[in-house]
């Protein structure tokens, strides 16, 4: 287990060097990333200036909820840049490579990019919790921990989704707006539905353990909720782990030569 | 002459054609757009929801105010992004075997992306139109609406189309057109009033608003859910006209200066 993780730092330290090796590109890429989620979050500014509060969240919480999404989200792009492409590798038969060295297959898969755009997010948040005044050193704390949290859900999802290439076939664009739909699910206020949507939010598509459990712990903490947000992060992590080497098993490449640089 | 001008037109055509079928094809991409819109619909259908409960009998319908949003998302999301394709085309070298052909490489992007925007609207159009009907229970729409908003939804993604191309011109400058991308997606969202209407926002900002193209091509268009009238309609073809004239001359100009650019840097 050391050693993996030892392995992961070490690639991911790799991976982010490649992302920074073009300097313009790299800058260009992460600023305006930040204009782009400043933007969006503008227009919930404007919403909440008309409308004061929904389901009891005021403009504090919308603005709490979209930092943590947007830094969790950045984070995974960081870390583990690839899974949005680990059903095309599945089906092109790009695991080979990944399969013949010692090291952990899907970690090594998921981490072997970093995207820019990452760093873009990561900014957002960190924009937010200025404007929102969230710099007390608790808040801080807890939205570390909520990103890192979130960080490992989305990851968890998408790696799952993607996994079914084993059993269905190229779902590369199915698997993409699943992941998008989650992302959008997270940035927007998940107390509005009740019911099995409700439900939904916290398993099907886990937008609420990503954006309404930090948002509920960092305005009334308490240990419960602190536990149930690591708790569940944990649970999709070891199901994602599960459901890829599970699709490994199955896995068949053909005859093509690739290689990797 | 006029067999050589039905010719030209028909490699066009051709190209849509084919698109069209390419979309078929990929039926898989269709279905992932078409859960997309409807997750979107399903949360504003509960963000408005809650917000009219809280607040009454606001301004606006909450009944109406989906549909406002669902006109808004149908085009959106009906939106091919041909920028990102452009982009390709150049990182890959692709564009110099389509410069030499006989066919502009600007009206085959075009060609393409209309027959893809068309096939989007068309599936899409029935998607947003049946999900918003069975969670309403009705629709505000009266035949001439109706045959307005379809003709308006076509007329906008048209314009949308175009402005994806001029961003995707920006790789020839820039290699990675993402970044413009989301920059000029967000700034449609938020000036052409996806979720909110424009008529919401302060002052100030709805008089930055009317001087871009983002109206016309969402909430402007959209409104006419809200509030149907003649006026409106006439004001907005003329918008729509006159920013498809703006994006065309800008197009056109961009793209001799970006094979200038492409030629002194040796191609």
């Amino acid at each position: 287990m050391l050693q993996a993780f030892a392995f992961f730092v070490h690639l991911v330290k790799v991976s982010i060097k490649a992302s920074m090796s073009l300097r313009g590109a790299f800058l260009i890429e992460a600023g305006l990333m930040l204009a782009n989620n400043l933007i969006f979050f503008s227009m919930w500014w404007i919403f909440f200036n008309q409308f004061e509060h929904v389901g009891g969240w005021y403009l504090k919480d919308m603005l709490t909820v979209v930092s943590v999404g947007s830094g969790a989200y950045g984070l995974a792009q960081i870390c583990f840049g690839e899974v949005k492409n680990l059903s095309r590798i599945i089906v092109n038969g790009d695991l080979d490579p990944f399969m013949t060295q010692p090291k952990n297959v899907l970690i090594h898969v998921i981490s072997s990019r970093s995207r820019p755009k990452g760093w873009g997010h990561l900014m957002t948040c960190a924009t937010l919790m200025v404007l929102g005044d969230l710099l007390h050193f608790q808040t801080i704390v807890l939205i570390i921990i909520s990103v890192v949290c979130g960080c490992i859900v989305f990851t968890a999802t998408a790696i799952i989704v993607h996994s079914l290439t084993f059993w269905l076939g190229s779902i590369q664009n199915l698997a993409q707006k699943y992941y998008d739909s989650l992302f959008l699910f997270a940035l927007y206020p998940t107390n509005i539905y009740s019911g099995l949507l409700q439900m939904m939010m916290f398993t099907v598509i886990p937008a609420g353990i990503i954006g309404y459990l930090p948002v509920e712990m960092i305005r009334e903490f308490t240990w419960t909720k602190l536990g149930l947000l690591l708790l569940s992060s944990l649970t999709f992590w070891f199901l994602a782990f599960f459901t890829f080497t599970k699709g490994l098993k199955r896995y068949e490449s053909g005859n093509q030569f690739g290689t990797r640089i | 002459m006029q067999k050589n001008l039905d010719l030209k037109w028909k490699k066009y055509v051709a190209i849509a054609q084919l698109a069209v079928t390419h979309g078929l094809k990929n039926y898989k991409t269709l279905i992932g757009l078409s859960i997309f819109l409807v997750t979107c619909l399903i949360i504003f259908a509960h963000l408005w929801k809650l917000v009219a409960v809280r607040y009454g009998a606001v301004e606006f319908d909450p009944d109406h105010l989906l549909w406002y949003i669902a006109l808004n998302e149908w085009v959106l999301i009906s939106i091919p992004e041909i920028q990102l394709d452009m982009e390709q085309d150049l990182r890959s070298g692709k564009l110099a075997y389509m410069l030499p052909r006989p066919i502009s490489y600007l009206g085959s992007v075009f060609a393409e992306g209309v027959g893809t925007l068309v096939l989007n609207l068309l599936v899409l159009g029935t998607v947003t139109f049946v999900f918003t009907w069975a969670w309403l229970g009705s629709h505000p729409l009266s035949l001439p609406g109706f045959i307005v908003t379809l003709v308006f939804g076509i007329l906008a993604g048209l314009l949308a189309l175009i402005f994806q191309m001029l961003v995707g011109l920006s790789a020839f400058w820039l290699q990675d057109v993402a970044p413009f991308s989301w920059v000029w997606e967000k700034l449609l969202f938020m000036l052409g009033g996806l979720f909110i209407p424009l008529s919401v926002y302060p002052a100030w900002l709805q008089y930055i608003a009317v001087w871009t193209p983002f109206p016309a091509i969402l909430g402007q268009r959209s409104a006419l859910v809200l509030h149907y009238d003649v006026a409106q309609v006439v004001w907005l073809t003329i918008s729509l006209l006159t920013w498809g004239a703006i994006s065309t001359l800008a197009l056109f100009f961009l793209y001799r200066r970006a094979l200038h650019a492409l030629t002194i840097g040796g191609g």
